[in-house]
């Protein structure tokens, strides 16, 4: 259990560094509310992006992709509306981003993959426009 | 006007026009395209179904296919008026485009109006679509001056005249044209196309003289007919033949048809216009809404794909009781009336009825060689399946005896198609003369007209009350007679019905006293 926070830690330590370089201005790590967490919260050009880090070692789960189910897309939106209510309702766009980073345990050899727009809302259940 | 024409661009709301199909009528849709920040959603709202719902897939993909950017924003897809159902895939190519001119990835450079159709699959290529004849009548009635549809179907819209019409492969090809990029040129109208599959000749029918001569009448009047005779002397056959003695459609009339093979999606590939008379023999298992159109979602049936052709029910009798009363109302007004939550719809069903039956169940009633083997009570059952109203509506009554030995060894050709066919073409013209419109027969008489175009001399009239009075005719059956009459007389080349034509018409109407008299007068 120890190590598998620690893994996540380091997977975010990484996954930040990686996301100033390419630019985006983070401005909130690990955003909790009541309804779930947000790992990243950047503005990317102008659109503000909430971004999902998900952190594997080898591929014995599939790829890290895969582990971003219909739940967790629901807890992250949930908690992207009260980022939003809580910063007054920004009038910007925003995207979902999933980055994942692969780390070789044996060598320590970090793979990034960032997925933007990775998902969109479903239907109209969440009504807000900025 | 509901709606307005110009494809606008308001800030980040766009407005495309296009247009659905409710039965074989085509109706405007406004596609309005609102795109505003917020979480990414796309929604489509304006009582789609689910066809419509998918869409948002292969717009979504076809656009990222195309190297075109599909924007991260909350979209928001209005189908107005938002009181008509929308169906099918039609709407992807509009609300497409609407999202690239909202998301100013496009700016259209059309001053004029234009209405786009089109299905796309996911890599951007646009799929052809049903009805779009009928989209293109709208577009021409609407003062629509541009039409974007799908490649495969831009021959059959260019049908139309007054429109341009623009045949596009794909979103990449619509996107660029818009902006100006490239040209594209208009499509021509289609060539003419065949549905029907049989192709005979009278020729090849022996005997049965005087059928053939009942069926050339039927043919020159459009007058509905029923035959009666035993299996195998050759009933299907002739209706068979039916087609290659037709009069020719006139413009309109081939128009018509093609608008309802456009709506049921039964037009070839590639498209083009109808030229000859639809022919269509459903088996007698046909379920009600096969034969009248589908009620849940109406497409055009059997009947309505018969409209200004021939509706052939071989077996008469083994139909089903709801389907054969069905015909009724239709076999009156000529179209048939689909009433459902949404408002009702109107289906063109001007056919030529040609049935055909046995004399009883076993087949071989007051047959020369064989014995019928069937009781009273299953001979008056069979007959009391075809009620009084339907018999009422068919003009022609003729019987198809069983084939002499003599007649069948016979090596000798009947007459050919092509001589029945110059007759009835000249009774056809005479009838466009008359009634100074390219739809009417003289079968489709109304009271009126019968009046007016059937007047009688002196002594025919003497001659016709004689008749009367013996046959107890009654004033439908009147009036069927002196229709019939008039295509003889036409046939004759005759201004007048003389007597001998009335006299040729009454041996039409006396099978219904022989068959069914016990239960009907």
């Amino acid at each position: 259990m120890k190590n598998k926070r620690a893994l996540g830690n380091l997977g975010e330590k990484k996954a930040l560094e990686y996301l100033r370089n390419l630019g985006y201005d983070i401005l909130a790590v690990n955003f909790y509310s009541q309804r779930g967490e947000i790992d990243i919260i950047a503005e990317d050009k102008g659109t503000l992006s909430f971004v999902e880090v998900k952190t594997r070692t080898g591929k014995k789960f599939g790829d890290p992709e895969e582990s971003i189910t219909l739940k967790k897309r629901e807890r992250i939106v949930r908690t992207a509306l009260y980022y939003l209510h809580s910063r007054g309702w920004p009038r910007l766009s925003c995207r979902f981003d999933v980055l994942t980073v692969k780390i070789d345990p044996k060598t320590g050899d970090t793979e990034f993959n960032l997925t933007r727009d990775a998902f969109q809302l479903e239907g109209d259940t969440y009504r807000y426009v900025g | 006007m509901p709606f307005n024409l110009k494809g606008i661009l308001t800030g980040m709301l766009a407005k495309v026009i296009s247009a659905t199909l409710s039965g074989i009528e085509g109706v405007p849709v406004d596609v309005e395209v609102d795109i505003s920040n917020g979480l990414p959603s796309f929604t489509i709202v304006g009582l789609p179904d689910q066809s419509v719902q998918e869409s948002r897939e292969r717009i979504r993909s076809a656009i990222k296919n195309s190297d075109l950017n599909f924007p991260v924003k909350r979209i928001t897809v209005n189908l107005a008026p938002a009181d008509i159902k929308k169906e099918g895939p039609a709407f992807d190519l509009p609300i497409a485009i609407g999202i690239l001119i909202a998301s100013e990835a496009l700016a259209p450079k059309m001053e004029e109006p234009f209405l786009i159709v089109g299905e796309l699959s996911l890599d951007g290529t646009i799929r052809p679509v049903n009805g779009i004849i009928s989209i293109a009548i709208m577009a021409r009635d609407l003062k629509i001056p541009v039409m974007f549809v799908p490649y495969e179907n831009s021959s059959e819209a260019a049908l139309i005249p007054g429109i341009k019409v623009y045949g596009i492969k794909n979103l990449t090809d619509l996107v660029q044209f818009l902006n100006g990029a490239i040209s594209l040129s208009p499509s021509e109208p289609a060539r003419s196309i065949k549905i029907n599959e049989f192709s005979g000749d009278f020729n090849e029918v022996k005997g049965q003289e005087s059928a053939k001569r009942a069926l050339e009448i039927a043919a020159a009047g459009f007058h509905n007919v029923i035959m009666v005779g035993p299996p195998g002397s050759g009933k299907t056959m002739l209706a068979q033949r039916l087609p290659t003695i037709l009069p020719p459609l006139t413009e309109e009339e081939a128009l018509e048809v093609t608008r309802i093979y456009s709506s049921a999606g039964l037009l070839p590939k590639g498209g083009g216009i109808i030229e000859e008379r639809p022919f269509r023999s459903p088996h007698h298992s046909i379920s009600l809404a096969g034969m009248v159109g589908g009620t849940s979602n109406p497409k055009p049936g059997e009947i309505s794909l018969a409209h200004n052709g021939v509706l052939f029910l071989d077996e008469f009798p083994e139909f089903r009781r709801d389907v054969l009363e069905a015909l009724r109302q239709p076999m009156e007004d000529g179209s048939l009336v689909i009433s459902r939550a949404h408002g009702s719809i109107r289906f063109p069903a001007r056919f030529m009825l040609v049935a055909s039956m046995n004399p009883c169940p076993c087949g071989y009633l007051g047959d020369t060689k064989k014995n019928c083997t069937c009781t009273q009570y299953q001979i008056e059952k069979y007959f009391s399946k075809i009620s009084g109203p339907i018999l009422d509506r068919i003009d022609i009554q003729i019987e198809v005896p069983r084939l002499e030995t003599d007649t069948l060894i016979r090596n000798t050709p009947g007459e050919g198609s092509n001589f029945i066919r110059d007759r009835i073409n000249r009774v056809r013209e005479f009838q466009i003369d008359r009634f100074k419109d390219g739809f009417r027969f003289n079968g489709l008489m109304t009271p009126r007209e019968i009046k007016k175009y059937c007047r009688l001399n002196p002594p025919v009239q003497s001659l016709l009350r004689e008749i009367i009075d013996k046959f107890h005719l009654s004033a439908r059956s009147y009036d069927k007679l002196l229709k019939v009459a008039r295509t003889i007389a036409d046939l004759n080349e005759s201004e007048f019905i003389r007597e001998e034509d009335i006299l040729e018409a009454i041996q039409y109407r006396i099978l219904d006293r022989k068959y069914w008299e016990k239960k009907f007068s």
